[in-house]
């Protein structure tokens, strides 16, 4: 919901209230203590995160609503790149016996355009018994892997790790079953997730 | 005893084909030095791209009359490619080119030339600065232009002054690739318009050209190659209205600058500035126009009960 005292649309550039009145959101940016927005959208205010501020936060917002622009996958618009801290959707598409390279491609909620590259380290598969971990027993090429970015990582690749309860294999095929029975062993916690 | 080994021409000769020559390009109606010509610019066109525009001008353009068309699309924040190196920024990129068939009288080759490569390098310092890169790490943005008609040719200087043709892609195309990317959600600091403006002899009702005493050139904004007059000098901008700063500037021509005791660059300049402060107003509803479409529809949907209007 838009305010009054906020154009319907604001377009980059537009300058939308003093930099003391609210608190920074999404596609917003300060210049000239002023708040302008960053994108073209509604101008939209949301209640503080925290109990200790108590100023509201100002976004500019891309409305996602179907039918908002002529195509299909608008809402990706909005966080277009895996951020550190982010849980994202991965497919693993080779392993070996130090990495699996997993190709990302949702991040949060939403469906990327295209896919990022990202590894998950020997070490990062799990929190204990890290030295014990076995790339093989634990990822095969096609798995969809639920992970979380833990770094930004070299040129090429985000590092992911799956070091939590909520995280792993979340869904698997199988070629022999003994080994999908190893990856189930591994990743308890795929029986919720599913 | 006729070669069978070969297909013979016929034997009773053909005469050449004469095509109908191509119709000379009619002149504009005179425009008042500070007019500005109305431009069409709409966004999202190009479906498989994240962002895309299209610009015409003038619009509407007079049957056989040149016009400037382009069409930018832009595409990311993607994934850079596995060779390149590690970058904190986005990376972006910009190319611009001439379709083959945008010259008339001559057709453009496919290869990328040094005026694309000029005139892409140009585009893409005028952008740069506009769009925050740092928001975008380890990712490539990358615009392209489309130059489909560009109002009669790019003949190059002659012995009648500088030539704007290419001054006005360049300046058609910074607005246009700017609408694109505001299309695509990229996150900018300001939208950059481009501007021309040119020092135009015009030659005196009736008189002769090569008189002695030339009339002073007046300062023209928004001009065409198809105006006619000769153009002394003239000057392009990229510009952000919103921070009031100059991205790019390109001049051509003979001008004097303020310590030669003149102020022609000065207000070739503030023309320049003035057309892309107009610009921006047709680019600030242009990136609008598909949200507020948005919005009236979602709103008919809500008071509909689910009867839309099919698009």
């Amino acid at each position: 919901m838009s305010m009054p005292e906020f154009p319907e649309i604001a377009t980059p550039g537009q300058p939308l209230a003093p930099v003391a009145s609210y608190t920074l959101g999404t596609g917003v940016h300060i210049f000239n203590d002023r708040i302008c927005a960053s994108v073209v959208g509604q101008p939209s205010l949301s209640a503080p995160t925290t109990k200790s501020e108590s100023k509201q936060i100002l976004s500019v917002l891309r409305p996602s609503q179907s039918g908002s622009s002529g195509k299909q996958g608008d809402v990706a618009l909005t966080n277009l790149l895996p951020q550190v801290g982010n849980n994202v959707l991965a497919r693993v598409t080779r392993i070996n016996p130090r990495q699996a390279t997993v190709g990302i491609f949702v991040v949060g909620d939403t469906v990327c355009n295209d896919e990022f590259q990202g590894i998950i380290r020997q070490q990062d598969v799990r929190a204990t018994e890290k030295d014990k971990v076995k790339i093989f027993s634990s990822f095969r090429p096609g798995d969809i892997v639920r992970a979380q970015v833990i770094s930004l990582g070299d040129q090429s690749n985000y590092y992911l790790s799956t070091a939590s309860n909520s995280l792993g294999v979340v869904v698997a095929h199988s070629g022999r079953v003994p080994l999908h029975l190893d990856v189930l062993a591994t990743f308890c916690c795929l029986l919720t997730a599913l | 005893m006729t070669d069978r080994r070969r297909i013979n021409g016929p034997s009773d000769g053909t005469t050449p084909i004469v095509y109908a020559g191509v119709p000379k390009a009619k002149q504009l109606p005179p425009r008042a030095p500070d007019a500005l010509r109305k431009i069409f610019l709409k966004t999202s066109l190009t479906p498989p791209a994240t962002g895309s525009s299209f610009l015409e001008l003038p619009s509407p353009a007079p049957a056989g009359t040149p016009t400037l068309k382009l069409t930018a699309s832009v595409y990311g924040p993607r994934p850079l490619p596995p060779s390149a190196p590690f970058s904190p920024h986005a990376r972006l990129t910009a190319e611009l080119k001439f379709a083959p068939f945008s010259t008339p009288h001559k057709r453009r080759g496919y290869v990328r030339d040094a005026v694309e490569r000029d005139l892409s390098v140009q585009l893409q310092n005028a952008l740069v600065k506009s769009i925050k890169t740092a928001a975008y790490p380890k990712s490539g943005i990358d615009i392209f232009i489309t130059v489909l008609d560009c109002e009669g040719g790019l003949d190059g200087d002659d012995d009648d002054g500088v030539e704007v043709g290419l001054m006005n892609v360049l300046a058609g195309a910074i607005t246009c690739a700017s609408a694109a990317v505001a299309d695509a959600g990229i996150e900018c600091v300001d939208l950059v318009s481009g501007g021309v403006a040119a020092l135009v002899r015009r030659a005196p009702a009736g008189g002769d050209a090569m008189d002695v005493d030339l009339p002073a050139p007046v300062v023209v904004l928004d001009p065409s190659p198809a105006d006619g007059g000769q153009v002394v000098s003239a000057a392009v901008v990229g510009y952000m209205a919103g921070r009031d700063e100059v991205t790019l500037l390109w001049t051509k021509g003979a001008m004097e600058t303020a310590d030669q005791g003149g102020d022609e660059l000065d207000l070739l300049m503030d023309g320049a500035i003035t057309t892309a402060t107009a610009v921006r107003l047709v680019l600030n509803e242009a990136v609008k126009e598909r949200l507020l479409l948005g919005i009236a529809r979602s709103r008919l949907k809500k008071e509909g009960g689910g009867d839309v209007l099919m698009s």
